[in-house]
């Protein structure tokens, strides 16, 4: 038993490491496995409103800067307006609902990046809805707390979004390696499917979390995988997510619906 | 201000976590490169106090680092490890001189203190970095990202030390 203690107090640094390193390898580990970020995540209260002061004083700085993209969203969405008569089709089922909310923390340095938005479950925001700005997609709602949520960004080498070429019916996952912020990568096109330099990328509308349709970027160059068999096509973004300010998140009300349905038919 | 008084030291890792969160977190140099200073406070932690006190700040700094930028517990990690091998580098480069009460940082050589500073630059950076790639096809990326940061990281600190640092009289 005096061995024992003594054993104890001789190598209490180490053993005090090892307890200290088990729980941090512990919470990476667990959290590597799924949504990831339950506890390290930057939408706690406390934290979350230190970045929302800072970023209030950023907006603030830029007030011209929004207003020109606000006046420039405007234009677009009157013209969507009044052109949208054209082609009703039914007006009574509308799935679709848009929260605006500020972007309050952004990272894109990491290979993992997640940004923190200030609305949270008491705006009807949960996991897993989408986050889009006026220029395309920001990513996918990973956690969320009563006023504010961790967003997924689409700058993270674990997102894995569905996407395809606006000109054809082609479509696979966007993807990113992790080297450049500005680029993502479109994966899992088959080689039958006719690229073209230039060509639009969008949403492809087979998942509940973006709307199909959604701009993404432009083909900036493609090759075919090492077995042939499909493409990696890199695709400059619309988007400059090195500067996000303003975004929107979209509530899908058939997301339940749809979600129940894949997972009966098991194809998640 | 004696700085070895636990309050002092305590006010300026507050201080360094702010800045390292809301400045430097902000900065990114050639598109990627984020320098980290907070290591500075492993740098200059008082050789005669208790080693399980420095895991422990190293635990929880980390864990605060962790939370306010989203990553999974790389910078709990990485500081950790390096405040566990902390004693052992001293050892190394100072010899038993680290030992006696009389040990101070300012009176060590230019030579020790760049390879003191370097060493634990690049032992930090090459866990984080590791534990953030976690996978053996990024390793062109973690290697490039090591040693850059790791670059940056050891100039800036040098940099701040050199100014915070008191005048020898």
């Amino acid at each position: 038993m005096n061995r024992f203690i003594s054993f104890f107090l001789g190598n209490k640094t180490r053993l005090l490491f090892l307890f200290y390193f088990l729980i941090a390898i512990g919470l990476s580990v667990q959290f590597r496995s799924f949504h990831q970020s339950k506890y390290l995540n930057s939408s706690w209260a406390v934290s979350g409103s230190i970045f929302s002061k800072i970023a209030r004083l950023d907006n603030y700085l830029s007030l011209d800067k929004t207003n020109a993209l606000l006046v420039e969203e405007n234009k677009r969405l009157q013209e969507a307006l009044y052109n949208s008569s054209y082609q009703q089709e039914d007006s009574l089922h509308m799935p679709y609902e848009v929260v605006p909310t500020t972007v309050v923390k952004n990272s894109y340095r990491f290979l993992r990046n997640y940004l923190t938005i200030d609305s949270g479950t008491d705006q009807g925001i949960n996991q897993d809805m989408g986050v889009i700005n006026q220029n395309g997609i920001v990513g996918i709602i990973e956690t969320s707390a009563a006023h504010y949520s961790t967003v997924q960004s689409i700058l993270n080498v674990r997102s894995k979004i569905n996407a395809k070429i606006a000109s054809s019916e082609y479509f696979g996952s966007l993807i990113w390696d992790g080297t450049d912020p500005s680029i993502v990568q479109l994966v899992d096109i088959p080689n039958v499917a006719t690229i073209k330099m230039g060509d639009s990328i969008v949403t492809g509308g087979m998942s509940s979390i973006f709307p199909a349709q959604l701009p993404i970027g432009v083909v900036s160059s493609f090759k075919l995988n090492e077995a042939k068999s499909d493409y990696i096509i890199n695709v400059k973004l619309f988007n400059d997510l090195r500067a996000l300010r303003k975004a929107y998140v979209i509530i899908n009300k058939d997301q339940k619906e749809v979600q129940y349905l894949d997972a009966i038919s098991g194809s998640r | 201000m004696d700085p070895d008084n636990n309050l002092y030291y305590i006010g300026k890792l507050l201080l360094l976590i702010l800045a390292q969160v809301f400045v430097i977190n902000q900065l990114h140099i050639a598109g990627y490169i984020t320098p980290m200073i907070y290591l500075i406070f492993v740098y200059e932690y008082p050789t005669t106090q208790n080693r399980s006190v420095l895991l422990s700040l190293g635990f929880f700094v980390g864990l605060i680092l962790d939370i306010l930028t989203d990553s999974l517990a790389f910078n709990t990690i990485a500081l950790l490890i390096v405040t566990y091998v902390r004693p052992y580098l001293l050892g190394f480069i100072f010899g038993i001189a680290v030992e006696q009460k009389s040990f101070k940082f300012k009176d060590i050589t230019l030579f020790q203190k760049l390879s003191y500073l370097g060493l634990l630059v690049v032992i930090h950076h090459s866990v984080y970095f590791i534990a953030e790639g976690m996978s053996i096809s990024n390793a062109l990326l973690i290697t490039k990202k090591i040693v850059t940061t790791s670059l940056v990281s050891f100039m800036l600190l040098l940099l701040l030390l050199s100014l915070f640092s008191k005048q020898k009289k």
